[in-house]
This record gives C-alpha cells, sequence and structure tokens, in this order.
C-alpha cells in the first residue's frame, strides 16, 4: 500500500514453523482435492465450497476461479432468474470477504466483474461505495480506479450519463485537492474531460479549460518538481482542437514558467519545460519563437547541466536537435 | 488517614498546591520511593490549573482566588435586547461586576452562609455585591435574566483558569505516555491553527495538501510558504540555510532568504514559530520551534496539537495526584496551611488546622509563600459566545497580530466538553498588565468572533509570584502558568525539580 512502511521480516520461531508447516500441509490437500474434482469434471455444490475454501486461502489460483465460474453457470440454479441474483449476490459477499486478503489480486477484481455482468439486477450505486471506501484507504490503488471506471461505465446505463460525469469529474477534484501528486486521479480526470468537454458550447469549453489551466498552474506552483501536472499540460495540449489554440496553450504555460522562475531560478523541471515548450512552439508555428529565445534556451540547457548533472546527456542531445533545427550554435561542444 | 492521624507524622516531601507542576513533582517524588503529603487549601484540585463549572468560576472569582496571584476579575455580561443594533454590546463597556479584593474572612463567611436556594441562584447572590450598577434579583433586569440564563447551562461549562494545549510531539505527551496517565485521560486534536488579524480569520495552511487546496493564497505565495515548510523543516537544509545567513534574527532569516512579508510571515513567525512581539529569536532557534511543530504534525493526525477534554490542565494534574496517591502519597483538600522552619533541627514545620506535620523538604506554589512579589503580568479574557464562532465539535488555537500586540487564543466547543452543544468558549491572553491590554484583548476577540456574541468575557490579570528573599534549598517554589501555548515548558520545570529534591 502507498505509504505504508514495510514491516522487517524477522527469523519465525519453532511454534511458528510448525504451524506454518501445518497450514502448508492443509493447503496442499485442499489443492489437490480441488484440482481432482475438476479433472473429473465435477460441477457440485461440494465442488464449489472446495473452491471457496481453497480462494479464501489463495486468491491468485486462476484455475480454480475459473473452475468456479463453470461450476456456477452449469447449477441448475443458474436457470432460474431469481435463484441466479441470489447465487451471485452470495458471490459478491464472499469477495467482500476475500478482498480483505489481497486488495490487489487481478483474478478477484476480474471475478467480481463477471459476477456483476451477469447479475439480473445489479447495484451500480452500491458498487461505487465500495470503491470510494477503496480509494478512501489507499487514494493511488489502480485497482480500485480501474474498477471505478468499469462501474461508472455501467452506471450509466441506467443514470443520466453527464450527471455522473460531472460527478466523477468532482471526484478526481476533491481527490487532487487532498493531494495534488495523486497519478490516479489527474488520469481518471483526463478520461473524463473529453466527454465533458463534447457536451459544451464554446464559451463553456473556454472556462473549462481556464479551470484546467489554472489547477495545472496550482499544482506547479505546490511542487515544480512533481510531474503530474506538466503530464497534464501535455495531455491538454492533445486535446485542443486546432494549433492555434495549442500556441496559445504553450505561450501561457511559458509565461507560468517564466513568472516561476522569477521566484525560484534553479528550478529543474521548470527549466526543462520551458525549453521543451519552446521546442513544440517553433514546430507548430515555424518562426515564432525569436532569436532571442532561442538564445535563452540555448542557455538553459547549459544551466541545467549544472543542476543537473545526472541527465546531461539528455540536454546534451536537446540542445544538439535544438541548435540544428534553429540553426544556433550549440554551447555544448 | 484520618484527621487525628496526621498531627506529629513526618514527610520527606510536602507539597502545597495541586497545579500541574506540583502534580507531577509529587507523583515523582512518591515513585522514587519518597513519603509525600500533598496540601490544597482550596476545595478543589488544579491550582492555578484548575478548570471549573460556570458556578465554581463565580466562587472561585469570590472565595478561592489567591489575591495576589489575581488582583481583579471584571465579568461583563452581555445583553440581548433582540434589536440588532443594540445588541452589538461593546466589550469594552463598563464591566458588569468587578469582583476586587475580598478578605479571606469574608469569602470565608460566603462560604460558610447555608443556602436553600439552587447552585445558580447562590452563584447569583455572590456575585451581587460586586455588581457596578445596581442589580435588581427580586424584578430580574435583563442583566440577570442574561445571567440565568447563561448559568441554566451551567455544569455543561468546564472553563480553564490556564488554558493550554499539548505539543503531539513534546515533553508533556512524553509524559503522560511514560507515566501511564494517557491511557485514560481524552484527548481531541486542535483541528486549526488561524491567523486572525483586523480584516479577518485566515487558516495557516501548515501542509502541501493545504497549500495547494487554499484560496486565499496566490500562486506566488504558494511557492513562498511551500519553499518554507521543505527547508526550514528540514533539520539539514535549515542547518545549511541557517550557516549561510550568519547571525540574524528569525524573521529577518525569514524576510531575506524566503522573501515572506504580510500575512505569510505572521503565519509562520507568530502562529507555527509562536515568536512573541519583542521576543528575540535567532534563525538557529526559529527554524528548531518550526521543526518541532512539523514533527508534531502527523504523530496522532494532520494537527500539531492536542487538547484536553474536561479542561486538559486540571484533568492533567489530577491525574498525576492520583498516580502520587497510589504510589502512597496522602492527600488533602481545603485545608489552610503555614510553612515554618523547624525550631532546633532541618526542616520544615507545616502546620494545619488538624495538626503538625515535619517534612524534610518543601515544594509549594507560591501563592502558599508569605516573602513573595509578582514579577510576571499575564491579561486573560474568558468570553463565551452563544454561537459555535469558528465552528461546531472542533477545537482551534488562534494568534491575534493587531498594531499594539500578539493575542494567543484558544477557541473550544462540545468537542472538548469545554461548552454546551449551540455555544463557544474563546479564551485570550497577552502578557502585561490588563489596563494597557484590554482593548487589545478585545479586538482579538472581536476579530474572531465573526457573527457570534459575547454572552459573558470574564477578565483577570494573573501575576507570577517570585521569593523576595533567598530561600533555603529544601523549599522550591513552583511557576504560575506562563503565556506559552503548550504545557511543555510546565514539565521541564517541574523536572528540574524534582531533580533537585531527589538528589
Amino acid at each position: 500500500m502507498h505509504g505504508k512502511r514495510r514491516v522487517a521480516a524477522r527469523e519465525p520461531t519453532q511454534d511458528e514453523r510448525e504451524e506454518a508447516k501445518q497450514q502448508l500441509e492443509r493447503y496442499c490437500t485442499l489443492n489437490n482435492r480441488v484440482m481432482e474434482l475438476k479433472a473429473q469434471r465435477a460441477f457440485t455444490i461440494d465442488a464449489l465450497d472446495a473452491t471457496r475454501h481453497l480462494l479464501e486461502l489463495n486468491t491468485e489460483l486462476h484455475t480454480v476461479w475459473n473452475y468456479r465460474r463453470t461450476i456456477l453457470k452449469k447449477l441448475e440454479a443458474w436457470e432460474d432468474t431469481e435463484k441466479r441474483q441470489k447465487m451471485l449476490e452470495q458471490e459478491l459477499e464472499f469477495l467482500m470477504k476475500v478482498i480483505k486478503n489481497n486488495i490487489k489480486s487481478y483474478w478477484m477484481w476480474n471475478h467480481r466483474m463477471w459476477a456483476l455482468s451477469l447479475l439480473p439486477r445489479p447495484a451500480w450505486r452500491h458498487e461505487l461505495g465500495l470503491v470510494d471506501k477503496l480509494i478512501g484507504i489507499d487514494a493511488r490503488n489502480y485497482h480500485a480506479w480501474d474498477y471505478r471506471r468499469f462501474v461508472i461505465t455501467r452506471l450509466k446505463d441506467t443514470e443520466d450519463g453527464s450527471a455522473v460525469d460531472e460527478q466523477e469529474f468532482a471526484f478526481t477534484t476533491t481527490q487532487i485537492n487532498r493531494d495534488c501528486a495523486n497519478h490516479s486521479a489527474w488520469h481518471n480526470r483526463s478520461k473524463l474531460l473529453p466527454a465533458i468537454l463534447a457536451r459544451v458550447d464554446q464559451i463553456r469549453r473556454e472556462k473549462v479549460l481556464q479551470t484546467e489551466n489554472e489547477l495545472i498552474q496550482n499544482a506547479i506552483y505546490t511542487d515544480p518538481e512533481d510531474q503530474n501536472a506538466w503530464l497534464y499540460y501535455d495531455w491538454l495540449l492533445d486535446i485542443q482542437k486546432s494549433d492555434e489554440d495549442r500556441i496559445k496553450l504553450l505561450r501561457g504555460k511559458i509565461a507560468a514558467i517564466r513568472e516561476l522562475l522569477e521566484l525560484e531560478e534553479d528550478g529543474k523541471r521548470p527549466l526543462v519545460e520551458l525549453v521543451s515548450a519552446f521546442s513544440e512552439l517553433g514546430q507548430l508555428q515555424p518562426g515564432s519563437v525569436t532569436d532571442t529565445e532561442k538564445e535563452e534556451c540555448m542557455r538553459t540547457l547549459l544551466t541545467l547541466k549544472d543542476i543537473d548533472s545526472y541527465h546531461s546527456g539528455r540536454y546534451a542531445d536537446m540542445s544538439n536537435a535544438l541548435s540544428k533545427r534553429w540553426n544556433v550554435s550549440d554551447l555544448y561542444v | 488517614m484520618a484527621e487525628q492521624e496526621l498531627d506529629g507524622q513526618s514527610f520527606d516531601l510536602v507539597v502545597l498546591g495541586t497545579g500541574l507542576e506540583e502534580a507531577i513533582i509529587a507523583s515523582e517524588a512518591a515513585a522514587a520511593g519518597k513519603s509525600v503529603l500533598h496540601i490544597d487549601r482550596n476545595p478543589y484540585y488544579g491550582g492555578a490549573y484548575a478548570s471549573f463549572t460556570l458556578t465554581a468560576l463565580i466562587e472561585w472569582a469570590v472565595c478561592h482566588r489567591d489575591y495576589r496571584q489575581v488582583p481583579v476579575v471584571e465579568l461583563l455580561v452581555g445583553t440581548k435586547t433582540g434589536r440588532e443594533e443594540e445588541s452589538q454590546q461593546q466589550l469594552t463597556d463598563q464591566p458588569t461586576f468587578v469582583i476586587g479584593k475580598n478578605s479571606r474572612e469574608t469569602a470565608a463567611s460566603i462560604l460558610a452562609k447555608q443556602t436553600t436556594g439552587s447552585r445558580v441562584s447562590e452563584a447569583l447572590d455572590r456575585l451581587v455585591p460586586f455588581a457596578t450598577n445596581s442589580i435588581c434579583i427580586d424584578e430580574p433586569d435583563t442583566t440577570t435574566k442574561a445571567l440565568l440564563e447563561l448559568l441554566k447551562n451551567d455544569r455543561n461549562y468546564q472553563i480553564e483558569l490556564a488554558p493550554k494545549v499539548a505539543m503531539c510531539r513534546g515533553q508533556m505527551i512524553d509524559l503522560l505516555i511514560d507515566s501511564g496517565i494517557g491511557e485514560y485521560v481524552q484527548f481531541r486534536g486542535v483541528e486549526h491553527n488561524y491567523l486572525v488579524r483586523d480584516k479577518g480569520v485566515e487558516r495557516v495552511p501548515e501542509s502541501k495538501e493545504d497549500i495547494f487546496a487554499s484560496t486565499t493564497l496566490s500562486l506566488i505565495e504558494k511557492r513562498k510558504m511551500m519553499r518554507v515548510i521543505t527547508t526550514v523543516a528540514d533539520q539539514e537544509q535549515s542547518k545549511s540555510v541557517v550557516g549561510q545567513a550568519g547571525d540574524v534574527q528569525f524573521e529577518q532569516l525569514l524576510r531575506d532568504r524566503f522573501k515572506l512579508d504580510g500575512k505569510l510571515l505572521d503565519a509562520v513567525l507568530r502562529c507555527v514559530a509562536r515568536v512573541g512581539l519583542n521576543e528575540s529569536v535567532d534563525a538557529a532557534e526559529g527554524c528548531r520551534r518550526v521543526q518541532r511543530y512539523v514533527a508534531s504534525m502527523g504523530r496522532y493526525g494532520r494537527m500539531a496539537y492536542l487538547c484536553g477534554l474536561y479542561g486538559g490542565g486540571s484533568e492533567i494534574a489530577q491525574s498525576f495526584c492520583r498516580l502520587c496517591a497510589v504510589a502512597g502519597g496522602t492527600y488533602v483538600l481545603g485545608q489552610d496551611v503555614s510553612v515554618e522552619p523547624a525550631s532546633g533541627s532541618a526542616g520544615f514545620t507545616v502546620s494545619m488546622g488538624m495538626g503538625s506535620i515535619k517534612a524534610s523538604k518543601v515544594v509549594m506554589d507560591s501563592t502558599y509563600a508569605s516573602n513573595v512579589a509578582p514579577v510576571c503580568v499575564l491579561s486573560r479574557a474568558i468570553c463565551i459566545l452563544d454561537a459555535p464562532a469558528l465552528g461546531e465539535d472542533t477545537t482551534a488555537l488562534a494568534t491575534y497580530v493587531g498594531n499594539s500586540g500578539i493575542v494567543s487564543m484558544l477557541y473550544v466547543t462540545q468537542a472538548t466538553m469545554a461548552a454546551p452543544k449551540e455555544k463557544s468558549i474563546l479564551y485570550a491572553w497577552v502578557e502585561g498588565q490588563l489596563s494597557e491590554n484590554k482593548e487589545l484583548l478585545c479586538s482579538a476577540i472581536s476579530a474572531t468572533r465573526g457573527t457570534a456574541s459575547p454572552l459573558m468575557t470574564l477578565f483577570m490579570e494573573t501575576h507570577s509570584l517570585e521569593a523576595c528573599s533567598p530561600m533555603s534549598d529544601d523549599i522550591k517554589l513552583t511557576n504560575a502558568p506562563n503565556a506559552a501555548v503548550d504545557l511543555d515548558s510546565a514539565v521541564v520545570a517541574a523536572h528540574s525539580v524534582t531533580k533537585l529534591i531527589l538528589d
């Protein structure tokens, strides 16, 4: 889990060794039994119980999860809608129990999605509540975020899509406010933004993008070295509709970085991003970067070599490429 | 021990007063195997740290307080006339009651009076002689009505004479954990630290999260604040910064190196490092204070301080007394006591109504000493508000930065069982005489209370008493509560005395 210190391992005592041995024996016996039943193609309640006990001990046995799904589908009760609802609800309860052992088991999440997909009457709001709780415990658990996107998609089957999107968007704002380094939150936001932009007119579009800009700037000023806001800038650039908009965004980015550099002239990331911004500007609109600005970039790359010697190779590369493209002297040489 | 048994007994240590420092010393002496007799002339524990219900507070003001330590108490009862313009009563208005010096005999006779009325009417009776204008009890006027209304919830108040909080990582918390007291004394986090100026109240942003989410800081201010937090709060980085800066004051460092001014400067200098107006704090010490603050954050939650329930200082003092009793200490409350050097031998004779006791060493709250004079002075205000001004069910620290001074404030509510549900209490204090600082205290309260109105405000001036002439090595005086916001200095002082006693 993020942010929690690992407890150092220590040598097991004799008792603990004994217990571990017995646990292992129990596990192996159970495992063999389940595998035998599977080989015999037994699709009974007994077999179902056996898989349950085995999966409680180890959630990573994807064969056994598969087997369990097959058994469920072959049971007589499956045919009846009400009984299926009950069976799958019980599956969800079982999964809730098992999730406490291992929040990050792919197979367990997969099984949950399977169960919810086949439930005659799925309770998506309730699922959302569950995901909320998980994200509350660990805000960067990508399983939870992925699952959240799955739930939201299905939720939109029964509820108003745009309202759900707005709610989700607000949720990412809350998460980002809580921790501006939460990559999952920024990422989810980037997935929602296109849908939101698609639904608004030009004036509102400007407003929305302005808000995004402010959010980025807020993050940059709070922690200039954190990558999330800078990545989001790049991404905002991508979803612009026209080159004109892109140029405007880049100019804005350059102005913001310049102001930041006035306060702190040796911020590594801002300096690199400044050069990248000019570089992109030059590519979009040839001739838009002035000679003074080009020289500023070359000097910046030289400064970066001193501040950040670990990446001097990269800066040398950038300097080389830019000097060729812009026809200015490469200060690295 | 029954009364008669004490007469003629000898004790290694006699402690007079059950304030915080005395209680800690008594419990540590008892734990070290000394025989301890702990006496308090008051019928309650806590001494200068005691906490009271409303009626008990009135009783304290009229009957129990030491007039050398607290010469004057002024009580202003707010009156709501229901009409907006009129209910804007100024805190600087003439106090409703001025409780000046009352001789001990008169106080004793007030206490001795048998009353058949309720606690509430008893309290009112006690106040009436001190009214500044005529207050009629038979036909209650607006003031009396307001007071009676307030006193209805008397038991839901726990008002502290010397409110303080505990730094999450500090000597008090560590002592509470070591002594086992931490397992039953309850605390709530001090959830907010506010900077108060005449223009308004603003939360001090203490973490990256606070800074990011703040809507009142400009981008540049956010950057500056982050730099302070990451550099000053880090021991390594701050060492090099301080080294580069040379011999400068902390304020200078913040201005020059971090370009702080205005509210950011106040936030770091006054609210976090708690540097007083005329206090000289060098760069290294300032950084240390910030580090202590940041180190406290995260131990029990996001806050840097904890506030005790039911009146922290008093609860803690009582707990140490309990600990002392468990280790064999003997307790006597409500007995007047005097100390004389023993005739013909080392040690002291401690005289009470119930007899004389021999003591090898004595520790006393300075109000039990005869030859003392007032030194440092603190002006305090306790303001009961008719609404939760800074939030329901929460606790907050606040610092008022005004033109003429800086006032420390503590805001409490039902969260720490200090006030009834829809009310709150604002404590304010500043070093200096009341006559010079009353307006400052009032400005501080006005700037903080927002739309909440004061129902009752109590002003007092507390004096620290110091010995006029050198005393024997075997007598130690403890300190009255100082102006610090936290309890750590009391622990340090107590421990230095314990060390001397146990040598």
